[in-house]
């Protein structure tokens, strides 16, 4: 354990263990060490990703392809923001008395169409808090948002009143005027305002008080503003001839008997 | 905030974080506990640069891509081995190391090739390995000359002590198995109550007297020639060699040279997060432990939270997650070499190793090549290059299938024979066909 790094190197050659200075002619040295930050994809979309092939997190979204390394949205979406919204301690019961662990809830978002949740449970507060921003980046959502009124300017508001549930902690969002801010408790406000929705009214009902669950409620209903299919949305229908239509030269020849 | 020792198992310390178990989901014989003085850790390949063609000429080199070099270059093997079993094309060399083992007298070369189609992936048959052995004279002469003084030194001390048995009159014949069961023959006082040489030194002797004849045997009958034989005459029991690859027609990536280095598992920290932006809910730590629940900032209250268990996104488990933290360490890794110890599964998956096709032994785990290589590895253009198919850029889809070309893995584990048969005659070089489990990524 104490050795360091260098001691068990064998530079070029073969994997050969007990045999020394056999093989690995050549060339240079290693000079170890160089940047470690350098993001190493492991998956399929990586590689995609660093390679530059996508070019956007929507293009992501399209194919609702899995999203595994955080790194691909950290490419994607360099201005996210993430906040802790609680830390708090839970506890279990063993036989050997309490069993403490430190839960932490993580909202990231880049206030512009982007929004992500993340819970970890964890023994350490560093450690959770670290897991909930990699789960918070792996859920990343788009946001829809659109008017209440006339279609002026940037879409400000949801699109459309929608809602969402979690346990029974349920939330509903509800169009509102430009200007009007987000009316809403603290709690879903700051994930609101992370997601870039400017104006909002909401409603809830249900345990709020569980607030782990009604932030969730909050999350799965900014989630289902995509999920819902307004008319400007609706495919362009080809329109076929009707029958009278099309067989008019037919309809037009007296009938026979 | 770190302990130095990640992998203590000691659940007292509560500074241990979660991320710190054992990574595997057997307990690897080697690397997880760091504190264990015999541990072998893992060896890690790391990419060193470019390998120019003119160079590309030393067997001993562990190299990605490149073109395969035999230990006999006039005897290589049958070229089935390079191509796909279920397209017949040629496959590409991914990887060749040397890979001798300890106490073997041979020269051991490992060779993997993988198709480049997408189509072949996901079906057996386009993944093969090969292992190629050659005897080394020198270090062959060396190892008998030493087990020839260690038999001399032992057949010695059996000498002595059947004198020293005689001499304290037992009457029956000597016999070594008879050596604690004293009671038998000899009088009340034990020959051996206090034994000079010890009475586990005793068996070590008899097993390795009987064992070794077989090793000194075989390496006896060994003769050795100035002059490798330059004939392709092969002993009956291996199959003849009857399509003998010429490896200057087989496609071939720009080779890399590969560093080995060992697996050092001390930069397992916060694995890249700034935490100093959260120090006040580090600090906190403490506070939250006696913290009452109802007396919270913010004058909201949280109520009835439990532990949960997280939810890892799609296609995650946990042993895919185990997997990312591992090799964050050390990201550029492109092989792990641990013969004999337990792979990192690329996700959760039931390993079947088989049996070894020459000599129907076991098969142990030797080492597993890393998703990097396709990051390296020029696989996609390649394999768009041979195609040549026009990009077709209306459906996006379409477009997202075209960058899907080539091979993929997740990690390819290679198996290889327990006891390293050698087929045919020793003096020979000689080829056999190892295994390779590939994971693929789930989703």
């Amino acid at each position: 354990m104490a050795d360091s790094a260098t001691a068990g190197t064998r530079g070029r050659g073969g994997f050969g263990r007990g045999r020394g200075g056999r093989g690995g002619r050549g060339g240079r040295g290693r000079g170890r060490r160089e940047e470690k930050n350098e993001w190493v994809p492991v998956t399929k979309l990586g590689r995609l990703v660093k390679a530059g092939k996508i070019k956007s997190m929507e293009e992501i979204y399209l194919f609702s392809l899995p999203i595994k390394e955080y790194q691909i949205v950290d490419y994607f979406l360099p201005k996210l923001k993430d906040e802790v919204m609680k830390i708090m301690p839970v506890q279990k019961q063993t036989r050997a008395g309490q069993r403490t662990r430190f839960k932490a809830f993580v909202v990231i978002g880049d206030s512009d169409g982007h929004v992500g949740l993340g819970v970890k449970c964890s023994k350490e507060v560093a450690t959770a808090i670290r897991g909930a921003i990699i789960l918070a980046k792996l859920s990343v959502i788009p946001v829809r948002r659109g008017y209440w009124g006339t279609a002026l300017g940037d879409p400000h508001t949801v699109p459309c009143k929608v809602t969402g549930k979690c346990g029974s902690a349920l939330c509903r969002l509800v169009p509102a005027p430009r200007g009007t801010g987000i009316v809403a408790a603290p709690t879903p406000k700051k994930v609101l305002q992370l997601a870039g929705i400017t104006d909002c009214y909401t409603t809830s009902r249900g345990s709020t008080r569980t607030l782990g669950n009604f932030v969730k409620a909050t999350f799965a209903a900014i989630g289902n503003t995509y999920g819902f299919l307004t008319p400007d949305l609706w495919e362009e229908t080809e329109f076929t001839k009707a029958p009278f239509q099309e067989h008019t030269d037919f309809l037009s020849q007296k009938q026979r008997k | 905030m770190q302990e130095s020792s990640h992998y203590s198992k000691s659940k007292a310390a509560s500074k241990s974080s979660n991320t710190s178990t054992p990574t595997n989901t057997q307990k690897p014989k080697s690397s997880s506990k760091k504190t264990s003085k015999t541990a072998t850790p893992v060896l890690l390949a790391l990419p060193d640069g470019e390998l120019e063609e003119a160079d590309d000429t030393d067997v001993y080199t562990t190299k990605l891509g490149g073109k395969p070099i035999w230990l006999q270059p006039d005897q290589p093997p049958s070229s089935s081995i390079c191509r796909c079993d279920i397209c017949h094309e040629w496959m590409y060399l991914v990887f060749q190391g040397y890979v001798p083992l300890p106490k073997s007298a041979f020269h051991r070369v490992l060779y993997l090739w993988i198709c480049n189609r997408r189509s072949c992936m996901r079906k057996p048959g386009s993944f093969k390995v090969l292992r190629s052995h050659l005897v080394d004279p020198q270090y062959l002469k060396a190892q008998r000359k030493k087990e020839e003084e260690k038999r001399k030194q032992e057949a010695k001390k059996l000498e002595q002590q059947q004198k020293a048995a005689n001499m304290f009159g037992a009457g029956q014949g000597f016999q070594l198995g008879d050596l604690w069961g004293a009671d038998k023959g000899f009088s009340s006082s034990k020959p051996f109550g206090t034994p000079t040489f010890g009475a586990p030194k005793k068996q070590d002797i008899k097993e390795t007297s009987t064992a070794e004849p077989t090793l000194a045997e075989r390496l006896s009958q060994l003769h050795l020639q100035d002059t490798p034989s330059t004939t392709s005459a092969v002993p009956a029991t291996v199959p003849t060699i009857d399509d003998p690859v010429d490896a200057s027609l087989l496609p071939k990536f720009d080779a890399q040279y590969l560093y080995i280095a060992e697996e050092n598992l001390n930069q397992y920290e916060n694995l890249g997060m700034d935490v100093q932006k959260y120090k006040k809910y580090l600090d906190m730590e403490a506070e939250l432990l006696e913290m009452d629940q109802l007396a919270s900032e913010g004058g909201e209250v949280w109520v009835g939270e439990a532990y949960e268990k997280q939810q890892l996104p799609r296609g995650v488990d946990k042993q895919f997650k185990r997997f990312m933290e591992r090799i964050e360490c050390e990201p550029s890794q492109c092989a792990r070499y641990d013969w004999g110890g337990a792979p990192l599964l690329y996700h959760q998956q039931d390993i079947a190793a088989g049996k070894c096709k020459s000599c129907g032994g076991r098969r142990t785990f030797e080492f597993q090549l890393m998703p990097n290589v396709l990051s390296l590895l020029p696989t996609a253009e390649y394999a768009a290059r041979n195609t040549n198919e026009p990009t077709p850029a209306q459906n996006k889809k379409a477009l997202l299938d075209s960058w899907n070309v080539g091979m993929e893995f997740g990690t390819v584990l290679v198996f290889v024979c327990e006891r390293d048969c050698h087929p045919g005659d020793i003096e020979q070089v000689s080829y056999v066909e190892e295994a390779a489990f590939v994971q693929y990524e789930m989703d």
